[in-house]
């Protein structure tokens, strides 16, 4: 009769355990679902940022054609953006690699030697007047313009994406089912130029 | 009666606010002040209700009883430093121009720098590519501005980018051959919605529950609770409610398509 105390004890314990863990789950079973919809935005905002990137792939050769008429002693110039185009073009990232922070580097620095070079490009094609006055060449710098535009809105809406992300990743009480079903921190984008991580002064 | 003054009050406060500091910062209205929102002030009160009524005009009577594009205008009074590509695509995530159809367009001109934008929202990206917005800018609106002239900058402006996201030749720039722009992004709404595995490990969880307490209410609250949540996006906003006299925008969204130039 001894033992009857422990034992209603230990049945005590263990409904307590059971329904702590129970509690747990169904406050981090929603907790689950707000890391899948923030996974899913990180891979959506990833779709965005590949797209320009895609977009400003394709306006190269045209670029490269338009110079080339105009310019054809730039051969140096105009065969290194080919070459940058054509590394960048071979970094694909599938929203799975993004877990990868080895391959997101790698793609934001073959992306960096293509902007290096088109950056070079346009300013030797300022050295030509012809070329400045051509009416196709000016709407092609226009539509890199706008592309390196999107191409800045879309990282930092990735960026964003990410943060939410990892706040969820790593704060209580999602870090537990986090941690349970394997979601792993992602790397944002560095910033580019140099005060880009500064907090803006236009506020609302 | 009361409604509207409190609005008013809130608005010509913040006005106050955002200029009272000097050039290095500057403070938005959360909404627009209305079609043509001139913070730099270098309209008259009867410019400003005349391009209104334009705008009005071109949204509320589009081709075929549609709407048409929603356009707004806004001069700021400085960039505090930024890039205008900046501050354009914030005001434009903020004041949503343009109804779920993505099709707004928010002109923006910033005296101070001289610096002109056309931001185009994604739905009007292959009406009004780069090129045609850079070609507005800098053969329509630039040279009005030059001069001083704001009201026929912006309304030429304006005539412009409706004449193009409406699909009608520019009248004022050279014709060209229809700018072919690259690749249009897709973009992709993410529906948010609810994954296979969660609504499993919910329901699993949901039956625990009830076999261990009985908890019938739990259980249902709970999956409601997460299948409202899942289609959260389906009910949303129904966007660009701008009717007679008022308005707002509503839902357009914006991926930094456009033009921006110096005057």
């Amino acid at each position: 009769m001894t033992t009857k105390p422990s034992t209603q004890l230990r049945i005590g314990y263990s409904l307590f355990v059971g329904a702590a863990v129970v509690a747990l789950f169904a406050a981090s079973g929603c907790g689950y679902n707000s890391l899948v919809s923030a996974e899913e935005e990180v891979k959506a905002a990833w779709g965005q940022v590949e797209n320009v990137y895609q977009r400003r792939a394709d306006l190269v050769p045209n670029l490269v054609a338009t110079v080339k008429g105009a310019a054809a002693h730039e051969q140096q110039t105009l065969a290194a953006v080919t070459q940058a185009r054509a590394e960048a073009a071979q970094i694909r990232i599938t929203a799975d690699d993004l877990k990868d922070p080895a391959k997101l580097r790698a793609f934001e620095e073959a992306q960096a030697r293509l902007s290096a070079g088109l950056g070079r490009l346009l300013a030797v094609a300022e050295n030509y007047p012809d070329l400045k006055a051509n009416a196709s060449f000016r709407d092609l710098q226009a539509q890199l313009e706008g592309t390196e535009n999107r191409i800045a809105v879309e990282r930092r809406r990735y960026n964003e994406a990410v943060q939410r992300y990892n706040t969820l990743v790593r704060s209580f009480p999602t870090v537990i089912i986090a941690r349970i079903a394997g979601f792993q921190t992602r790397e944002p984008f560095r910033a580019t130029s140099t005060g880009a991580d500064k907090a803006p002064e236009v506020r609302f | 009666m009361s409604r509207p003054l409190p609005a008013a009050v809130a608005a010509a406060l913040l006005l106050v606010v955002g200029l009272g500091h000097a050039d290095d910062q500057l403070t938005l209205p959360a909404a627009p002040l209305g079609r043509v929102t001139d913070l730099a002030g270098v309209l008259s009160p009867g410019e400003r209700k005349s391009l209104e009524a334009r705008l009005r005009r071109y949204e509320l009577q589009g081709r075929a009883g549609q709407r048409g594009p929603q356009i707004a205008v806004v001069t700021l009074p400085t960039l505090a430093g930024e890039p205008i590509e900046e501050v354009s695509i914030r005001l434009a995530e903020r004041w949503k121009i343009g109804s779920r159809a993505d099709d707004g367009i928010l002109l923006v001109v910033a005296p101070r720098e001289r610096r002109v934008r056309i931001e185009v929202g994604y739905g009007l990206e292959g009406q009004v590519p780069d090129a045609v917005a850079a070609r507005i800018i800098r053969e329509i609106i630039a040279p009005r501005l030059r001069v001083g002239d704001y009201f026929g900058g912006l309304t030429a402006g304006v005539v412009a980018v409706h004449q193009a996201a409406t699909g009608q030749p520019i009248t004022g720039i050279a014709p060209v051959e229809r700018v072919r722009d690259a690749s249009q992004p897709q973009r992709r709404r993410g529906d948010g919605g609810l994954a296979g595995g969660g609504l499993l490990l919910l329901l699993l969880l949901g039956l625990l529950l009830l076999a261990g307490s009985g908890g019938r209410g739990f259980l249902l609250g709970m999956l409601f609770g997460s299948l409202l949540g899942g289609r959260r996006d389906g009910n949303g906003d129904v966007g660009g409610g701008s009717s007679e006299d008022t308005f707002s925008g509503g839902g357009g969204s914006f991926g930094g398509g456009g033009a921006s130039g110096d005057y």
